[in-house]
């Protein structure tokens, strides 16, 4: 099913499987380090093999794949945009995402400053002086691609990582 | 001053609030320890000066500046100004209408903040079911208008036909005024051969109860002219008691109805110049040669429970050899409330108008006892339904006005 060779993204939200079926013992939930085991070390690889400026590229990519599933599966794309905004902060709140909020948004424009505290990716890790939320950049921009039909940019300006509290993101259309 | 010195006197103006000078690092170029200790105490002025100017701003309500970035000093700062910034952006939400925005993490504000949405939403809540009872209650009051503006196009059809009025009258004028759309006075004319018959009818109540009772009356009316005739006037009024009262079920004490009207009926042979009037609690003002004489009715009413049906009525007889205007009004005119201290019109004002204006045309009197009863009224509301019938009989001696 997905380990053939291609070119295009076949992944489907059924792909995550029946976990109720499957872990009737462990249940739904892991812990966020075993999350970002999974996430630091494929980056690490990811470097190793093609280069920082590819590896965060491929996370990018894969997280606006996310984003996109989420948005069609898990959201509700008939509401008007602040009711949806609503929705998307209790969804990520409630599956221990991150706490979403905006600080700043042009609705005419669709330019949005927005911040993630708590941040599934990387609130907690040590100090690299650098952002690392690549995916989140991608999950957003998928979101927003598939709630409104336009390309978005992305990009985090301040993270965890790089020594602020929360990660914030500057939205606006892919010109 | 020593190196060391100046690396101490720094960390002291900072320690009182106060931003030295950045260090000269080339002054200790030659010594490693020394540079770095200048390179620390540098970077710790910087981000003491960047700390200061962010947490001045945020403390002056200015939202719009960045974060100093990789300064720790003020990370608990930069997490407020994210949050103020954030709240910001939500309260403006809310001013634009939208209340699906909710706070969370904030401590006692998000509590405060959540509270507040759920009151507006409840309160939203009220309002669309207060604007939607209002679109109910404005529907229902069109449909109430329209119902009431179609009764009265059929009470208007049930008065008497001005031309056939005109056939049989010198002059006449009809003031015919309910206080809503609709009301209970109403004037009737009925004519047999030369003689007519004349009414002027105030039930009780107004409104759509009024104007049920004068389909009653009139009807009844009909019916007690068609019984005894029309010369005697005060038969009809016998006979027309009778009816109503069997009508409304007056003769059963447990009737609901306690309802009746009065009435002013003239039946007139112009030919012979002979008037026979009867009344039940309305008048007849006569008016000749500049004198008005009032005939009043009999106080007995038709129909309520309390009327005697055996009440024989007055007739008088009233022989006009010279032009006379004869009048007949409900009394929605006599207790019409105006004037600078809110009396009523009153009988003597009526009067007063009729020994002025009597002998002039009637279409110039209806205009001038118009003008007269609004200019009286003021603001104040119509308090009843008003009837104000005049004509003329020009006697046995000749016509006044001619046609």
């Amino acid at each position: 099913m997905f380990k053939e060779e291609r070119t295009d993204y076949r992944f489907k939200w059924a792909d995550l499987g029946n976990i109720e079926e499957g872990r009737p013992n462990l249940g739904p939930t892991t812990l966020v380090s075993v999350y970002r085991l999974m996430q630091y070390t494929l980056r690490d690889v990811l470097i190793s093999k093609y280069g920082v400026e590819a590896a965060n590229g491929i996370l990018v990519e894969a997280g606006k794949l996310a984003g996109s599933e989420f948005c069609l599966n898990l959201l509700n794309r008939q509401l008007g945009f602040e009711a949806f905004v609503a929705e998307l902060q209790e969804k990520l709140k409630s599956l221990n995402v991150g706490i979403l909020r905006v600080e700043k948004s042009n609705i005419d424009k669709m330019e949005f400053t927005l911040t993630v505290s708590e941040d599934l990716d990387c609130s907690g890790l040590p100090l690299l002086g650098e952002t690392v939320c690549d995916y989140d950049e991608g999950f957003i921009a998928g979101i927003l691609n598939t709630y409104t039909g336009r390309d978005f940019d992305v990009k985090e300006v301040d993270c965890w990582a790089s020594g602020e509290r929360t990660c914030r993101f500057h939205v606006k259309p892919k010109e | 001053m020593s190196t060391l010195d100046q690396a101490t006197e720094a960390i002291l103006s900072l320690l009182r609030g106060q931003t030295p000078n950045v260090l000269l690092e080339d002054d200790v170029c030659d010594r490693e320890d020394l540079a770095r200790l200048f390179q620390a105490t540098n970077a710790l002025i910087k981000g003491f000066a960047e700390a200061q100017d962010f947490i001045f701003a945020l403390s002056q309500g200015v939202l719009n500046v960045d974060p100093p970035h990789r300064n720790f000093l003020v990370s608990s700062f930069k997490d407020l100004h994210a949050h103020l910034r954030h709240l910001t952006w939500q309260t403006q939400q809310v001013a634009r209408g939208d209340l699906s925005q909710r706070v969370d993490f904030l401590g006692d504000f998000s509590e405060a903040f959540n509270t507040m949405i759920e009151a507006l939403r409840e309160k939203r809540l009220i309002e669309k079911e207060l604007q939607r009872a209002n679109e109910q209650l404005r529907e229902a009051h069109a449909q109430i208008i329209d119902s009431l503006q179609y009764g009265r196009t059929i009470q208007t059809a049930f008065l008497p036909n001005r031309e056939e009025m005109a056939a049989h009258l010198d002059d006449f004028f009809v003031i015919w005024k309910p206080k809503d759309v609709i009301g209970g006075d109403i004037y009737r004319f009925n004519s047999i051969a030369d003689r007519f018959l004349i009414a002027v009818i105030d039930c009780t109540g107004h409104g759509v109860p009024g104007s049920i009772m004068t389909m009653i009356a009139g009807s009844s009316l009909d019916e007690a002219r068609r019984n005894v005739g029309l010369h005697d006037p005060a038969a009809v009024l016998q006979e027309l008691n009778r009816i109503v009262k069997r009508a409304l079920n007056q003769h059963h004490s447990e009737s609901p109805s306690d309802d009746g009207l009065d009435i002013g009926i003239c039946s007139v042979d112009p030919e012979a110049g002979r008037v026979v009037f009867s009344g039940a609690k309305i008048a007849l003002y006569c008016c000749v040669n500049g004198e008005v004489r009032e005939i009043k009715g009999d106080k007995q009413p038709i129909g309520y429970k309390r009327s005697n049906v055996s009440h024989r009525y007055t007739n008088h007889m009233i022989t006009i050899d010279s032009p006379m205007s004869l009048y007949m009004t409900t009394d929605g005119l006599l207790h019409q409330i105006g004037g600078s201290r809110g009396f009523p019109f009153g009988k003597r004002r009526f009067i007063r108008f009729l020994i002025d204006h009597w002998a002039k045309p009637m279409g110039q009197q209806q205009a001038l006892l118009e003008q007269a009863l609004e200019s009286y009224r003021g603001d104040e509301p119509q308090v009843d339904d008003i009837t104000v019938l005049g004509f003329t009989i020009a006697g046995r001696r000749g016509r006044r006005h001619e046609p």
